[in-house]
């Protein structure tokens, strides 16, 4: 199959591609399609870009050792994405596990205690990089939980759907802690809105 | 993507989110992908071949072979030697066991006698036989005291012999 052929293919047929004769080129072009938005997801759940980088080549050292693991069944983004995720998850654990103290407790229904950033000015506000920043701090601070689902919706723009297929809950579920991580989110990012 | 259901109430957060930076993998990822999943079957090719041939395993696993095979030959050499007394039968001694054979052909010759069958060959012919051949044991390194009697008593011996032995066989040895 040829370069171009391969390029016009979708992700389940490249995946099928790589599973029948082990093209590799068909790999290659599907971590050209899903490195960028791997680093994004993980980044976003993360806030560690070293280790955001570490977790998306594992995913992708996986899917390549585990090809054959993948069922036609299922979309390849939403098979990628839940190995992207198990790993964010694992070595968010991790790191929790590590950390002495913590304000924010780990749970769906606990509720968080932290306190609006208001350490910036509204001049400085102005520049998307600082409010990028502050954006990070806030998703960081609501729990692993909705902060998950939130960035693979208004992130990544993933379909309630595929988010259900992904954290393995169902799609009302998705969709009510979306809002709730949201809502926690509103309430520390108060100080852009005012502006 | 986004479905048109979407909250209202969180417009402007969802707006936010939407809005910010995209990041992007660096332009060596792919170069440092290829290279580690190649390190990696390297690897699995190395452990494969190390779990036989290397040293570092191989030493171990002999000497703790050796050491099983030592530890069985030893156990072995010690059931072979050792026996549980509970466990094995006593020692019977050959002489008792023709003196009862001797007792209980006896009883079945006195028996038959008494019923008034003719029986008399068997106590006349096996078993005075088998009393002159095996009743007497033989007495030599037996550890219990001796006494030697003098011609005189060895003939009133006899005397008291004959006349238990007349007793015994009744009017028939007569």
């Amino acid at each position: 199959m040829t370069e171009r052929n391969l390029n016009e293919l979708s992700d389940e047929e490249l995946i099928l591609e790589f599973q029948k004769n082990s093209t590799i080129r068909a790999f290659e072009i599907l971590v050209q399609r899903y490195k960028n938005p791997l680093v994004n997801y993980v980044f976003r759940f993360l806030g560690d870009y070293e280790a955001c980088m570490d977790i998306v080549q594992e995913t992708m050292i996986k899917v390549f050792r585990n090809k054959d693991s993948y069922k036609s069944i299922a979309k390849f983004s939403t098979w990628i994405y839940t190995i992207a995720g198990n790993l964010a998850r694992t070595e968010y654990q991790r790191r929790r596990r590590r950390s002495i103290f913590s304000l924010n407790a780990y749970g769906e229904d606990e509720e968080t205690f932290e306190i609006p950033d208001e350490s910036y000015r509204p001049d400085q506000l102005a520049d998307s990089g600082i409010k990028d920043e502050i954006i990070q701090k806030a998703l960081l601070k609501i729990s692993p939980v909705y902060r998950d689902m939130v960035v693979l919706r208004d992130i990544q723009e993933l379909s309630y759907e595929e988010i259900a297929e992904i954290t393995g809950v169902n799609v009302g579920t998705v969709k009510s802690r979306i809002n709730r991580g949201r809502a926690q989110l509103q309430k520390l990012l108060k100080n852009i809105y005012k502006e | 993507m986004h479905e048109n259901g979407d909250n209202m109430m969180f417009k402007e957060i969802t707006r936010t989110l939407g809005s910010l930076q995209k990041l992007k993998a660096p332009s060596d990822f792919e170069a440092n992908l290829m290279r580690k999943i190649n390190s990696l079957s390297e690897e699995r090719t190395l452990t494969f071949i190390e779990r036989f041939l290397s040293p570092s395993r191989l030493i171990p696993s002999t000497a703790l072979a050796a050491a099983a095979v030592i530890i069985l030959f030893m156990f072995n050499l010690q059931t072979e030697d050792s026996e549980n007394p509970l466990m094995t039968d006593p020692r019977v001694r050959e002489d008792f066991i023709l003196a009862d054979e001797v007792a209980l052909k006896t009883e079945s010759g006195l028996a038959a006698q008494r019923n008034g069958s003719d029986s008399s060959n068997l106590l006349s012919g096996d078993l005075t036989r088998v009393r002159n051949e095996d009743l007497f044991i033989n007495k030599t390194g037996l550890n219990f005291r001796q006494i030697y009697l003098t011609e005189g008593e060895k003939e009133q011996l006899y005397k008291l012999k004959q006349k238990i032995k007349s007793l015994w066989n009744g009017p028939a040895v007569k």
